[in-house]
């Protein structure tokens, strides 16, 4: 019985991290982040949770695509200054509503809550001093660091 | 819009929670400055640089504070471009910029 139970802890550890991020951490992925440029802004997107680890909502940033929220995962897009609609879905969509400035940097952290089937991931926007702090734990979830990812400035 | 130093700006002396009815009340730190940026029907709006301010409820939405009378009335949404009632109004203690 005790071996039956270890096995299940392992295969739901396993199972946890493997759905967890599996890109470069953010210090080698930040080395490939070009500059951004002066005519655009730049959003980071993070999530440091490991609960609801299963979860991998698409963000959409103004009804685009840009990638996956995924535990302890993160991605950056560039766009132009202007107002702009992060939003992610499980059960439910959650939308952040923020506006972006020329040369400005934003972070976003994608918390999880509970739901009534299955979790909710939402999109908050936290102060940069955070998000610099924080987005150390994450890994590079974009398509390529250095810009395949960036789709709104390239 | 106005882009200097108006009249109106001030630091906000006390951190304050204005609550929006929404259970996730909105938090204003002490020392924060405040800018004012536009009128509306309800009181005159401010920015800041000095922290994030938003509004949650299911969506969480970025603001400026809405003030008449150093009385917190609540919140413009910048990017709908509409007017949040905070539950109750809350004075605040805010000294001026300009002494």
């Amino acid at each position: 019985m005790k071996k039956l139970v270890s096995l299940l802890i392992a295969a739901c550890l396993a199972s946890l991290f493997s759905a967890c991020a599996s890109g470069p951490e953010y210090a080698t992925a930040a080395k490939s982040i070009p500059p951004l440029s002066p005519d655009n802004a730049r959003i980071y997107i993070y999530r440091t949770t490991v609960l609801g680890a299963v979860l991998k909502p698409t963000i959409t940033i103004n009804d685009k695509e840009v990638g996956s929220s995924t535990a302890q995962g993160f991605l950056y897009v560039d766009e132009p200054p202007g107002e702009y609609k992060i939003s992610t879905s499980t059960e439910v969509t959650r939308t952040l509503s923020l506006t972006l400035d020329k040369g400005q940097t934003r972070y976003v952290r994608c918390g999880v809550s509970m739901g009534f089937f299955v979790g909710h991931v939402y999109p908050e926007l936290v102060e940069n001093s955070v998000g610099e702090q924080e987005i150390t734990s994450c890994k590079y979830t974009g398509v390529s660091p250095g810009g395949a990812s960036s789709t709104g400035g390239n | 819009m106005a882009t200097g130093p108006t009249n109106d700006d001030f630091i906000l002396q006390e951190s304050v929670d204005i609550p929006l009815g929404t259970g996730f009340p909105t938090h204003l730190k002490a020392g924060t400055r405040w800018h004012r940026v536009g009128q509306t029907p309800y009181g005159a709006v401010y920015s800041t640089t000095d922290q994030i301010v938003k509004v949650e409820a299911s969506n969480i939405y970025e603001a400026w504070l809405v003030m008449a009378d150093q009385t917190v009335k609540g919140f413009y949404l910048l990017v709908e471009k509409t007017f949040v009632q905070a539950s109750h109004p809350v004075p605040v203690t805010i000294r001026s910029t300009n002494n």
